[in-house]
């Protein structure tokens, strides 16, 4: 694709001063069983190129799935007809220092693909899983799915960027709902997601995630409501993940602080003036931006405007020191970004976004962390999640807890949920888990932007521990 | 080319397509197309500038294949040239065979079947075009603007192997967009018709600025705790779109995935004062689902306050003996929601609230506790504290957690005496169409609790 993208690229003879060419082509199949029963077998693919020209220090986006010669004369044509239209509204003048040269070749690491699997062992393993999901006829419904997407991206640029990348990115997702009366519990596995090929779909692995589903829900059908008070929390990685992603992830886009966001998405509570000196959370904080860990959703060497992906730290020792922008914010913010220009697909201009946002490992184990609670709570999955448009004000929900009393852990709890503020609660963290107890966790579905756009991410975390946190259990 | 041109175009590649694969389908095969495009012009703004203006022109298409009960689907973008559309999908074609030799059955099978044919198209006769970027901007430029106009022609088209087809076309635009005053307090406005209207727009945008300087007043400390609260058209039409989360779902409630289950068995109601009807008429979105079924013009969904139905996809009435189908789309959602009207005249607003909180929009709505239909979100945009009937100033965003059951029922006081229509401005994946047409409403008392 590269050697003909090149060659159109060049018959345009275009008079803006760069022109870009993102070919992008995704192939994703998706498998859900219910009840033992086959309910969707399903497949998508999607070509397309997006035509981004700079002219008058504007860059202007044409997208068409027409991948012909012709058709890519087209959108650069429609392209440089908005340049005419928008001369003297640009909000920032650009330059090609925003668009670097890129050279490069990058694909995830995988070891199966789908007809090494074989089709039918896969829907065999989701009906088996929603088999060991069956632990009682209280059990109303039972959901296994999985889907993976293989994504191939080329870019060619006027100024010799060249590099392609493949990634292929899986999902699965597995749930119990159970039924007693008016209560109504469901428990799942989550979000489980990676980047790698279709042995992410571990017989073993789903297997043993089932039988545990099952089982812990109907723990909840028994359980009692989550107490209303102020305690310590403790969160696994299965909440923790989009804590980070909705607190400190959206928090942190120059984007958004720049105001571009403010009509859907949101504004942010951090200022420009805050990087470098705003103490965000505890000195046991530090939050990387990442996209060089193996198997994480969000892992590229480019991100969609040519920049190298580098490991940054964007809060170290509790201290905001930069920001989620790519290099078009970073010139009108003047503050330090990341490699994070990332758009959805071909029909969408690339904008601010997570990658992989990590918090690094501290030195805690479970049971260090477990025994140092007098009275708290342990929330695992995320269930329901809310937050303010300036990203301060939160709450959420979690499908399953235990009480901590008195350093150990106890019972089974329902319906928990928690609130907080964001650098409350982060000046909370009073103990960071170490790499034992560290998982990697993501989501397909980050929504944002006009027009919209959703984006794959990666979080990893290990398991941390807040005091004083408001939490409370389901309606009276 | 005109728009008639480019939709004629669209409409005879589906056309062709289509018959190219019907025509190569085995006896025992049926299949069901849907198609879904646009050509739009989007322009993201900012500080009343210009950012990312892009033009996207662009057409999904769905196949739902059947064959020996199983049922596999498969989709594609097309590129507009049909001969080669038509050796990529029936490439997927072949894959589907092969796929359904090996797989299990697929269960509760919705069959295509020739019942009616339709055709609409809503077009200008000369489109809008790139001209609006500098006629959008040009009235903001004395404000703090940022939003999105969206702009050009969407469709919608389905096809089944035995001959029924379906077609909905609108060429439309919209600008929503919020203004902001030096303190960073915000109103939000939507202008949105088919042909642009410079003169309309400039008064959309007088009107919105005037709005804002309510915004200048003193900000409101509010405390958390239960208070009266009026919610405009567009933040009950916030909540109307999170019962759309499964709530008026058939299949939702049979797997206990429903927020209105306690409705659905007959244990909670709404107020008396409560209806809401899947309208049609409102002209927003095709009748015709992905099945390729029509809708009746008007469906009650709520009466006085009772459930009247749940939304029963066909599917789903196959699954279940007990169901009776309503022709709903897949997904069991209000397509054209219409809620209907109360007492409440416009000019007697503030004084009905006396004390409380006028909430103009709210923000991130989700379930804290899904069976118990219990959402928390937050407060956004225009919203202020009001003192026996007079507004005191802006508030600082608060969270609200409140029960369905609270708001639409048991505490809901009075809805307005006028509705407003509410157009769906999603663009995930594509412009999407469709919206609904809602009151406000008066509700004695919600909590806020953050």
């Amino acid at each position: 694709m590269k050697t003909e993208l090149k060659e159109m690229l060049a018959s345009l003879n275009s008079p803006a001063e760069w022109v870009g060419l993102r070919h992008v082509a995704e192939d994703s199949r998706s498998f859900q069983v219910r009840d033992e029963r086959v309910e969707a077998v399903n497949q998508g693919i999607s070509e397309g190129v997006m035509v981004e020209v700079l002219v008058d220090g504007q860059f202007h986006y044409s997208a068409t799935a027409d991948v012909s010669k012709d058709g890519i004369a087209r959108a650069h044509n429609r392209a440089m007809a908005l340049a005419e239209f928008s001369k003297g509204w640009s909000l920032a003048k650009f330059s090609l220092d925003q668009r670097p040269k890129a050279v490069g070749s990058y694909a995830s690491k995988t070891s199966q693909t789908l007809d090494q699997l074989g089709m039918q062992e896969l829907i065999a393993l989701l009906v088996d899983s929603t088999k060991a999901m069956k632990t009682s006829d209280e059990i109303v419904s039972r959901v296994a799915y999985a889907q993976n997407a293989v994504t191939n991206m080329t870019y060619v640029s006027s100024n010799g960027s060249e590099f392609d990348q493949t990634f292929s990115h899986n999902f699965s997702h597995l749930s119990a709902t159970a039924q007693r009366g008016s209560d109504v519990q469901t428990r799942t596995n989550g979000m489980d997601v990676s980047q790698s090929g279709y042995e992410f779909f571990d017989r073993e692995h789903m297997t043993a995630e089932s039988v545990r589903i099952g089982e812990q829900v109907l723990e909840l059908l028994d359980a009692e409501n989550c107490p209303e008070d102020t305690r310590d929390l403790l969160l696994a990685p299965s909440q923790l993940y989009l804590q980070i992603h909705e607190s400190i992830g959206h928090p942190l886009e120059l984007d958004r602080i720049l105001g571009d966001e403010r009509n859907y998405a949101g504004w942010s509570f951090i200022g420009l003036e805050d990087f470098g000196k705003l103490q965000y959370g505890s000195d046991l904080l530090n939050v990387t931006f990442d996209p060089t860990v193996s198997g994480e959703l969000a892992s590229y060497m480019f991100d969609d405007t040519g920049v190298k992906a580098e490991k940054e730290y964007l809060i170290k020792d509790g201290k905001l020191l930069r920001g989620l922008g790519s290099l078009e914010s970073q010139s009108r913010a003047n503050v330090p970004g990341v490699a994070c220009a990332r758009s959805t697909s071909w029909n969408r201009p690339a904008l601010d976004r997570m990658a992989n946002i990590n918090i690094e490992a501290g030195t805690s184990s479970m049971s260090d962390m477990i025994s140092s609670v007098e009275k708290g709570v342990f929330m695992d999955t995320n269930k329901s999640w809310s937050i303010d448009d300036y990203r301060n004000k939160f709450q959420f929900g979690c499908e399953y807890a235990k009480l901590i009393e008195n350093g150990e852990i106890t019972k089974t709890v329902k319906n928990p949920n928690y609130r907080g503020v964001c650098t409350p609660f982060w000046s909370n963290l009073k103990m960071v888990g170490n790499g034992d107890n560290f998982e990697v966790w993501g989501s397909f579905f980050c929504g944002k932007a006009e027009p919209n756009q959703v984006i794959r991410v990666g979080h990893a975390t290990p398991h941390c521990l807040f005091s004083d946190i408001e939490v409370f259990g389901g309606a009276r | 080319m005109t728009s008639q041109e480019w939709v004629k175009n669209k409409k005879q590649a589906f056309a062709e397509l289509s018959e190219n694969l019907f025509s190569a389908l085995k006896s025992d095969e049926q299949v069901t197309l849907s198609v879904s495009g646009e050509d739009s012009l989007y322009c993201r703004f900012s500080q009343s500038k210009v950012r990312q203006p892009s033009r996207v022109d662009q057409v999904a298409l769905g196949m739902s294949f059947i064959v020996n009960n199983c049922e596999l689907k498969k989709s594609m973008v097309l590129s507009g040239d049909v001969d080669k559309d038509t050796r990529k999908l029936m490439s997927l074609v072949e894959s589907a065979r092969k796929e359904a030799a090996i797989l299990p059955e697929t269960p509760f099978i919705v069959e295509p079947k020739n019942l009616a044919s339709s055709d609409e198209d809503v077009l200008l006769a000369e489109s809008n075009g790139e001209r609006l970027l500098p006629e959008m901007v040009k009235p903001l430029q004395s404000v703090d603007a940022a939003g999105l106009l969206a702009d050009g022609i969407v469709f919608r088209g389905n096809q089944n192997s035995l001959g029924q087809k379906h077609w909905f076309s609108n060429e439309s635009f919209y600008v929503d967009y919020s203004l902001y005053s030096s303190k960073q307090k915000a109103v939000k406005a939507c202008y949105a018709d088919t042909k642009w209207d410079q003169a309309a727009f400039e008064a959309n945008v007088s009107d919105a600025t005037n709005q804002l300087s309510h915004m200048r007043l003193p900000t409101q400390e509010v405390k958390r705790g239960n208070y009266k609260t009026y919610l405009a058209p567009a933040a009950v039409n916030e909540l109307l779109g999170l019962l759309n989360w499964g709530g008026w779902s058939a299949q939702a409630f049979k797997t206990g995935r429903s927020s209105l289950k306690e409705l659905a068995e007959g244990n909670r109601k709404f107020s008396q004062k409560m209806n809401i009807t899947e309208d049609f008429s409102l002209g927003l979105s095709p009748k015709f689902n992905s099945f390729g079924e029509v809708a009746d013009d008007k469906l009650s969904v709520i009466d006085q306050g009772e459930l009247k139905t749940l939304l029963v996809s066909s599917k789903t009435a196959e699954e279940y003996s007990d169901l009776e189908g309503n022709r709903a789309s897949a997904g069991e959602g209000l397509r054209s929601a219409v809620m209907g009207t109360g007492s409440l005249d416009r000019a007697d607003i503030l004084s009905a609230l006396g004390t409380g909180l006028y909430v103009s929009n709210l923000h991130y709505l989700n379930y804290s506790d899904l069976p118990k239909a219990r959402v928390t979100g937050m407060t956004r945009f225009a919203c202020f504290w009001v003192e026996n009937g007079e507004i005191k100033g802006p508030i600082k965003d608060l969270r609200f957690d409140e029960t369905v059951y609270n708001i639409f029922g048991d505490k809901l006081v009075d809805l307005t005496s006028f509705a407003e229509t509410q157009p769906v401005i999603g663009t995930y994946e594509q412009r999407a169409i469709g919206g609904s047409r809602v009151p406000g409403i008066l509700v004695d008392e919600m909590a806020y609790t953050l």
